[in-house]
This record gives structure tokens, sequence and C-alpha cells, in this order.
């Protein structure tokens, strides 16, 4: 595995957001993190990154994952957050040097989302909710990443881009593992083989993804949707 | 007459047309959808009709009002409300005291030193009734922040009652609300729009719910307006699909 997480707790404004989550990655393909609103999935994420004030214990690659925020980067996680978090007042590329580390490898970026290469010298906040979404991707992907947690990259993006986004993670996840955060579920069955689902800060569920999806009963109860 | 209408509005930035020549009608009682690719124009388009961003050239009309010239607040004191993309609630405050403060900005005199004491309980009693109209007032007493996220898109909703307008404007209620959630806000948007006999011009990307909510559906591109006809006309039109649509997953 390439990440375990062990009893993870999340305590935000006098809230228990998480209690005790626990679960793991595999070191390939995508794990989706589902859930419904208010379940954790975020949460779960800025804590994996730091981001969050969190108890419990995670391993990454083997190692004790701890430390700020840009170690864990440095240590090769990816994260990319929701809503884009793009520097609207920097220019694409200005937004793209910002998240180097090592040799990234624009080549790849570009190869993936061509219209960043065009609009380079354009704001980041002119951009379109889906190019600022590819961009907010690309920061991430330049970069050698060993796992990528990926928040709900299609919120709020039109059918064709969706399926576009949908496309790049297949193709990087056949390299690097991701835990995807995403609520739209013909994505998740797309792209992801397996699945946890969050239920009130807890999990409710883990196992395979297409079990997920085609059991009905098993989508309405812990997802609300079907029948 | 239609109750809102554009006559070749446009909003230029450093000469580039964001919203370019668009000439839409709104008819009373109609749930016209509005759908397009990212960077189409749509939301610019709501911020001209609402008045946030002032027209480059064109015209907006309310009832046959000429409303071009006017502020936010004089539209919204006409009947034009707006919700927008992200969500905008006062999140430390309940959700109570958010409708009571756009209840209060509505019927105004919250700076009156000597008003009936009854004038607060009223307040309440109008907040408490957007409340229980789109199904949140078992949550009134809640910290707005507390509220999960689609909690918080029916809540903006409330706030729109609140303000009584005849015209909604709604910018992607779904956005980022779990799929479970989802028929449940469809339901009260449903509900708040024939109730009131609204006439409602929504943007949204999640087809299915547009697809059963709108009479028609209004597709933008490049900032002008590509189609507008009725939804089963739009999904057959070959450059909606290809610039919208595309392939399915």
């Amino acid at each position: 595995m390439i990440l375990d997480v062990a009893g993870l707790g999340v305590r935000l404004s006098g809230l228990d957001i998480l209690h005790g989550v626990s679960f793991s990655v595999p070191p390939s393909g995508v794990t989706a993190l589902v859930g419904r609103n208010g379940a954790g999935k975020t949460t779960t994420l800025r804590a994996l990154m730091g981001l969050s004030p969190y108890s419990g214990s995670a391993s990454f690659d083997g190692s004790v994952l701890s430390g700020r925020p840009d170690q864990r980067v440095l240590a090769g996680i990816g994260y990319v957050p929701e809503d884009r978090c793009v520097f609207a007042g920097l220019t694409v590329l200005e937004n793209l040097r910002l998240a180097e580390r090592g040799r990234p490898d624009h080549d790849l970026v570009y190869g993936l989302f061509p219209e960043l290469r065009d609009r380079g010298e354009q704001k980041a906040g002119s951009l379109s909710g889906g190019q600022q979404q590819m961009l907010s991707l690309a920061r991430v992907l330049q970069n050698t990443n060993r796992l990528l947690l990926v928040d709900e990259p299609t919120k709020g993006l039109a059918p064709r881009v969706v399926t576009s986004v949908a496309a790049v993670l297949e193709r990087v996840a056949a390299s690097v593992p991701i835990l995807l955060v995403e609520q739209n579920l013909a994505v998740v069955r797309r792209l992801a083989s397996s699945a946890l689902v969050l239920s009130g800060g807890r999990v409710a569920w883990t196992g395979g993804a297409d079990d997920l999806l085609d059991d009905a009963d098993l989508t309405k109860s812990l997802l609300g949707v079907g029948h | 007459m239609p109750v809102l209408s554009t006559d070749a509005l446009t909003w230029r930035v450093g000469g580039v047309p964001i919203v370019d020549n668009v000439t839409i009608e709104l008819r009373e009682g109609e749930f016209l959808g509005v759908i397009g690719p990212n960077g189409a124009g749509k939301t610019s388009l709501f911020n001209l009709l609402s008045g946030l961003r002032p027209a480059t050239s064109g015209r907006v009309h309310l009832r046959g009002e000429d409303i071009t010239k006017l502020s936010p607040h004089q539209r919204a004191r006409r009947g034009l409300g707006r919700t927008f993309q992200s969500s905008s609630v006062f999140g430390s405050l309940s959700v109570r005291d958010n409708v009571r403060l756009a209840v209060q900005a509505r019927i105004g005199g919250s700076a009156q030193i000597w008003r009936r004491s009854t004038a607060y309980d009223e307040v309440v009693v109008k907040a408490d009734a957007c409340l229980a109209t789109v199904g949140l007032l078992s949550r009134a007493d809640a910290a707005a922040k507390a509220l999960s996220h689609g909690e918080k898109r029916t809540l903006e909703i409330a706030l729109l009652l609140a303000a009584e307008p005849a015209v909604m404007l709604l910018d992607e209620p779904m956005a980022g609300v779990a799929s479970a959630d989802v028929p449940g806000l469809v339901e009260v948007i449903r509900h708040v729009v024939a109730e009131g006999g609204r006439s409602v011009l929504m943007v949204e990307h999640h087809m299915d719910v547009i697809l059963g909510l709108a009479d028609r559906l209004a597709v933008m591109h490049h900032g002008a307006l590509l189609a507008c006809d009725t939804p089963g006309a739009v999904m057959a039109d070959a450059e909606v699909q290809a610039a919208y649509l595309g392939e399915p997953l």
C-alpha cells in the first residue's frame, strides 16, 4: 500500500469532523473517496496534507507521514484542492513556476493541456472554470509525484470539459496512484478501481468501485442515489 | 410582454467581447435554462442582468421598464433576485439570522430606534416562512457554517425568497452538491418557482437537472447566444453537442 491511514480524527471549532478513519490506498490506480456533503472527504485530504490538525497516524510508502504541508509535497504527495485555488492575479506561467519543484516536466503538462501553452501570459483569474481546473492540475502534474490527492476536479465544469479532465486523470493514473474525491459517479465509474465511502466522519464502506456502483441498494443506502 | 429581456446586450473587456450582442427573452412564469462551456459568458450575462457589471452597449428591460442603468439594489427592489456560483452565507450567524438580515434588507428600517417592538417579530416570522418554504426551518438555530454544502445552497434560495423576487437568476445552484442532495434541492427550486409563479433563468451544468426543470434552453458560446429553443431541439443540435456536450464519459 502506498498510503495507510489509521484512526484519523479531526476536530474543528469544537466539532468532531472525522472519527477514527482508517483505510489504505493501493500503489496503483484510482481510489475514489465518496460520500454525501459534510461526510469529511475534503477534511480527510486536508489532514493528510497537514493542512488540518489531526489525531491518529498515516504512513506514506512505509514511512510515517508528518511535518508541514510543504514537506509532504516534497515527499512526493501532489495535492489538487477543491475549487482550483489558482492565483488569480498571476499569469498561467507564474502559477506553474510557483509550484515547480525539482525538474518539472513542462512537456508533459503542455501535452495534457495544450491550451495552457497558448495562454502562458494570461492572468489565471481571467481563465474559464475549465481552464483554471487544468492549471490547478498542471501545477501538480508538472512535478514527479508518488501519490496524488485530488479534490472534486470536475466540480462546476461543462460536460465536455468533465470528459477531458477524466481522460487526463485516466492517463495520469497509469503511472501514479490517485486518491480522488468526486461527486460525479460517472467519473468514479470510469476511473476508480477501488472506493471508500465516508458517512458522518466515519468509514461506512470500502471495496471495489464497481461493487459499490453496481449494487443499487448499496448506493442508495450509502450515497442516497439510485432506484 | 416578456418579464425580462435583453436587446443586443454586450460587455467588452479590453475590447474582447465577454457577452456579445445577446438578445433574449424570459417569458412570464417561464423556466429558462442557460448552458454553455466554461467561459462562455453565462455568469457575465447574469452580472449584466443584475447590474453588478455595466453593459458596454445594449439594453435590459424588466416588465417593459429599461433598467440598464439601474444599480443592483434598484433592480432587486423591482423584483429581480439572484444567487451566486459560490456559496455566500454568513457562516458565524445562525441560519435564521442570515435570512432575517435579508428580510430586513427588503423591508428596511433596521436603523430605526423607535420601531414597534413587534416589528422584530414580524421579521422573524417572515424569515421562518422563507425557511419553511425551502425545508430548512428545523435548522434555523444552527450556525450557517455547520450546514452541509447542499444545505447552504438551500439557504441561499431562502435568502433569495426573502427579497420576494418575481424573477430569479440562479447561478449553478447544484455546483458541488452531493448526488444524494441534488433531488431535494431540485424539489425546493421547483416548489419555490411554482408557489410564487416566478420566472427563472438558471445556469447549470448538471444536465439531468436542467432538462428536468427548463421549459426552454439558451446556449451560450464565446459570449454569444448559440441557440435558444426547447430542450429537445437544443440537445439534438450538432453545434451544441460539439461545443458543450462532447463525448459521453
